[in-house]
Order: C-alpha cells, then sequence, then structure tokens
C-alpha cells in the first residue's frame, strides 16, 4: 500500500458521504471513497452517474447538499489549489490566447507553476509556444489542458475523461505520462470511459452505480487473487 | 492585493479590444455629426455671405451663431452616448457570462485560482468601473476635440465658444456618465457602482441556482429598484405638503444604497465560495 504519512496526517482526498441533487434529480446519494497521494484511482460509471459532479465537488466548483470532502484531512481553501489541480474534459484557458500566453497567466498566479516542467511537457508533446489555443486540433488542446495540471507542482490531479474524443497518437502519448515522473508520487483521480487504456496503470477504482460507492477495489490484488480484469469487474455490476 | 491588481489587469485587457472598437464607433459617429453640422452652417454661411447677400451682422440676427448646442442636440450626437452606456451596460451581465459560455470553460480556471474568490469579483467591478470612468473621461476630451473642430472650421464671427466646464455641463444634461460638478459626480457614480454590484449579484443568483436563481435574480433587483426610487416617491407624493425635502431625499437614498451595497456584497460572497456552479 503506498499510503503516506506528512506531518502526521494521512496524505489523502476523502470524500465522506456526500450527497447532491440537480432539482428532484439525486445524482450523489451519499458516496464515500478515498484517494491516497502516489496512487492513481479511477472513478467507474456509466454515463450521468455523477463522476463529472464528483470531481467538480472536490474542487469547489459545485455546492453539495451534504457530505465532507478533506484534502489532506483539512476543508479546500484558496491556498489548496495550490496542491491540486483539475484538469477537466475541455481546455481551461481562453482560446484567444497563445500556449506561451497561458504560461505567463499560470506563472502569474501560481507559485506551484514548474517553469521547466511545462517546457519539458511541451517538448514532450511537440506543441509550440507561439500557437493559438483557438487553432490547435481537438488532440493537441487535451494535451495543453493536460501540461496546464501537469506543470504545477501539486500533491493532487483530478482528470475528467483525458482521452475523450481524441486520436489514437494523442492518447498514447497522454498515457505515457502516466507512466512517467511526471506523475510518480502524485496521487491522480481520474475518469475515463476508456478503461483499456489504462487499466495496467490504475492502482484503485471506485464503481460508481446508482448514486453510491458499488464497489472500491484495488486493481493489481483483483487481477492476481480472482483472475479478473477492471472490465470484468464492471461487467459484473453493469451487466449482471 | 497582488493577485487584485492582475486580476484587474487581466480582465481590462480581456475586453480592450472590443473596448477600443466601441470607443471608436461611439465616438467616431459623434464626429461625424459635428462635422456634419458645422459643414452644413459653413456653407450656409458661404452661400449667403460670401456671395454678398447679407453682410455678417445681418446673418448673425437672421441665423444665430453657431454653438455647441448646434450638435449636441442632434441624435447623432446623443445616440453615440446611449449606444456606448447601452453596451457597458450589456458588458457588466457579458463579463461573467463570457467564462461560463465562450467556447473554452475559463471558469473553471479563474475559480480554481489560489486566490480569494472575492478577488475575481472584485477585479470584475473595478474593470466596470474603469471602463465607465474612460468612456466619461474620453466624452470630456472628445468635448473639447469637437469644440476645436468648430474653431477650425467656422469664422470666429459665425459662432459663440463655451468654455470646456460650460461644454462639459450642458453635454451632462443627457449624458448618464458626466457631470457637471464634484458632487453630482459622487451620486452619478455611487448609482452606477450599486447598479454594476446589483447586476452581479443578480447574475451570481442565476449562475448559483440556474432557473431559480434567475427568479430571485430578476425580484432581487426590483426591490432594489424599488427602494431606490422610494425617498423621491414619497418627495413627490407629499410635493405641496412636503414630508421631506429633496436634499433629505438624497440622503436617505444614499444611505440606502450604502446598505444595498454592503449586503450585496455579503451575499455575492457567499455565493462565491459557497454556491456558484460551473
Amino acid at each position: 500500500m503506498l499510503m503516506q504519512y506528512g506531518k502526521g496526517r494521512e496524505q489523502m482526498i476523502e470524500v465522506k458521504n456526500i450527497r447532491k441533487a440537480f432539482g428532484r434529480k439525486k445524482v450523489l446519494q451519499g458516496v464515500s471513497f478515498t484517494a491516497q497521494k502516489g496512487e492513481i484511482t479511477c472513478l467507474v460509471g456509466v454515463n450521468g452517474v455523477g463522476k463529472t459532479t464528483i470531481m467538480n465537488a472536490i474542487m469547489n466548483l459545485t455546492p453539495i447538499n451534504s457530505g465532507e470532502i478533506l484534502i489532506d484531512g483539512e476543508k479546500l481553501t484558496p491556498a489548496t489549489y495550490e496542491k491540486i489541480t483539475y484538469i477537466p474534459d475541455s481546455i481551461t484557458m481562453l482560446g484567444t490566447m497563445r500556449i506561451e500566453d497561458a504560461f505567463q497567466f499560470m506563472r502569474d498566479f501560481y507559485t506551484s507553476w514548474n517553469e521547466t516542467r511545462a517546457t519539458e511537457l511541451l517538448n514532450f508533446f511537440r506543441l509550440q509556444k507561439n500557437e493559438r489555443i483557438n487553432d490547435l486540433s481537438k488532440g493537441n488542446k487535451a494535451k495543453v489542458n493536460m501540461l496546464l495540471g501537469l506543470a504545477l507542482d501539486v500533491d493532487y490531479i483530478l482528470m475528467d475523461e483525458p482521452f475523450s474524443g481524441i486520436d489514437v497518437f494523442s492518447r498514447e502519448q497522454i498515457t505515457d505520462v502516466f507512466t512517467s515522473h511526471l506523475i510518480e508520487d502524485r496521487g491522480v483521480l481520474i475518469t475515463t470511459h476508456e478503461i483499456d487504456d489504462v487499466e495496467h496503470l490504475i492502482d484503485k477504482v471506485v464503481l460508481l452505480d446508482d448514486g453510491i460507492v458499488y464497489k472500491e477495489f484495488n486493481a493489481e490484488a483483483v487481477r492476481e487473487e480472482q483472475g479478473k480484469s477492471i472490465v470484468d469487474v464492471m461487467r459484473e455490476v453493469y451487466r449482471p | 492585493m497582488k493577485n487584485f491588481t492582475k486580476l484587474v489587469n487581466f480582465e481590462f485587457n480581456r475586453f480592450l479590444k472590443l473596448y477600443v472598437t466601441l470607443l471608436i464607433i461611439v465616438y467616431g459617429i459623434q464626429t461625424a455629426g459635428v462635422l456634419f453640422h458645422t459643414f452644413k452652417f459653413k456653407k450656409l454661411t458661404n452661400d449667403i455671405v460670401m456671395r454678398g447677400e447679407m453682410t455678417e451682422l445681418e446673418f448673425t440676427e437672421m441665423y444665430g451663431v453657431f454653438s455647441m448646442e448646434d450638435f449636441t442636440m442632434s441624435s447623432l450626437y446623443i445616440l453615440p452616448i446611449y449606444v456606448g452606456i447601452a453596451a457597458i451596460a450589456f458588458y457588466a451581465f457579458f463579463i461573467w457570462y463570457r467564462d461560463w459560455f465562450a467556447k473554452h470553460t475559463f471558469i473553471y480556471r479563474l475559480l480554481t485560482l489560489p486566490t480569494q474568490r472575492m478577488n475575481i469579483y472584485l477585479a470584475k467591478l473595478t474593470t466596470m468601473l474603469l471602463i465607465t470612468l474612460g468612456y466619461a473621461a474620453l466624452q470630456i476630451v472628445m468635448i473639447a476635440f469637437h469644440s476645436k473642430l468648430t474653431k477650425w472650421i467656422i469664422p470666429q464671427a459665425f459662432r459663440y465658444d463655451y468654455s470646456l466646464y460650460e461644454s462639459v455641463n450642458l453635454t451632462s444634461q443627457y449624458s448618464l456618465v458626466l457631470t457637471g460638478n464634484a458632487f453630482d459626480f459622487f451620486i452619478a457614480y455611487a448609482f452606477i457602482l450599486t447598479a454594476i454590484i446589483v447586476i452581479f449579484t443578480a447574475v451570481l443568483f442565476e449562475r448559483s441556482y440556474r432557473w431559480k436563481g434567475l427568479v430571485i435574480g430578476i425580484v432581487y433587483a426590483f426591490i432594489i429598484f424599488l427602494l431606490i426610487v422610494v425617498p423621491f416617491t414619497v418627495m413627490f407624493l407629499f410635493y405641496y405638503q412636503p414630508r421631506i425635502y429633496p436634499e433629505e431625499a438624497l440622503f436617505i437614498q444614499l444611505g440606502i444604497m450604502l446598505i444595498i451595497v454592503v449586503t450585496s456584497l455579503f451575499i455575492s460572497r457567499h455565493l462565491m465560495n459557497k454556491k456558484v456552479s460551473v
């Protein structure tokens, strides 16, 4: 187990019994799980099960009706955004900006911005600093989006559908990131439909169904002990 | 404070291109209006005086002299001012909605900046005030410029020159952003600030509770409107047997506005920190 301890406190994201309704539709009905630092945790569930809502709730981008979310044992404050970042499924920079403008913006506002790492990622993804975001392909936008998150020296990275709608080669490049030092030692919480691409990388799986956590398991343990892949377990849950 | 300053700079620069375009359109049309009226008068003097049909004195007795009032009352001069004010009022909404509804959802980035969310709010508010003040300041510069233009085109014998102060006073009669003296300036900008803050609060209600929030926002703005007009309504209702005098009504109104501003800022802070949703 890669659980780490810092200042006598467990380093992880704790989602405790959160509930969220949109109008009459109850999306989350008491969701609880943890995502440890140093592990890749995957939130899995069919469309509309509330994966993105959980991500948004962790980042205080949508209010929850009840429950509690702690990061390293503390509630989120503005300062927490220096140790947790969110990479949603569409780019969070202005389309009119060039990549270098986006770098400047990040440099201006985040003390955790790591320019060396950003340049390294820029070369890794074969992007040009003077390219305008609006002019980039969907795959390259996804890479810039990922770059802006990964170039922050944060402990936790939340990624919502990082492979959504992008070509196979860009997908490979992004997958390579997961096995590199860029992710090492950080806590990653990811939602994806493309389980096949990341199955071998995932440490922990949280299966969501009917607004609750249906199952939470260690991917490696299930693989070794039961000989099942994540998709096999998902099949049992969603298509019994 | 540092983040606030950076955010103001960022917000202002985002609007700069649109702002410059707006200013060029508004003051371009105004200048065209000034030139149209000035040359029209110049042609009249040419046609009559220069051909010797009348003396200068006879002409000015019959047609009067050309002054700023000849173009400031024209629709080409007044309409652009209102178009500009309407555009700025529209931007009070757009400055928020562009972060949610643009092609790329920048609101995710803004709300996850490691700074107090009220800094984002205050940066947008400051930007709106800078835009309004800049618009008014340029109007003063343009009044001086238009006055110079008429001096270049029309000979002194056929025109009456207002001082800049008199010219600003003339324009302030219909311009919502210009005033003739410091006290009026304070009152006008207290109104403008209150209006922007109330619009921001209504927008944040909508962004927090969507359809329900839209209704809450509209009701909130309507209640604020009633509160602001109450003192003067009371004054006019009892016009012949005054219960409150104009100065009293004004100070009551300022007091009400102060309460509205403080309340709206508290509500906005709560919505920004706890309720707003991407």
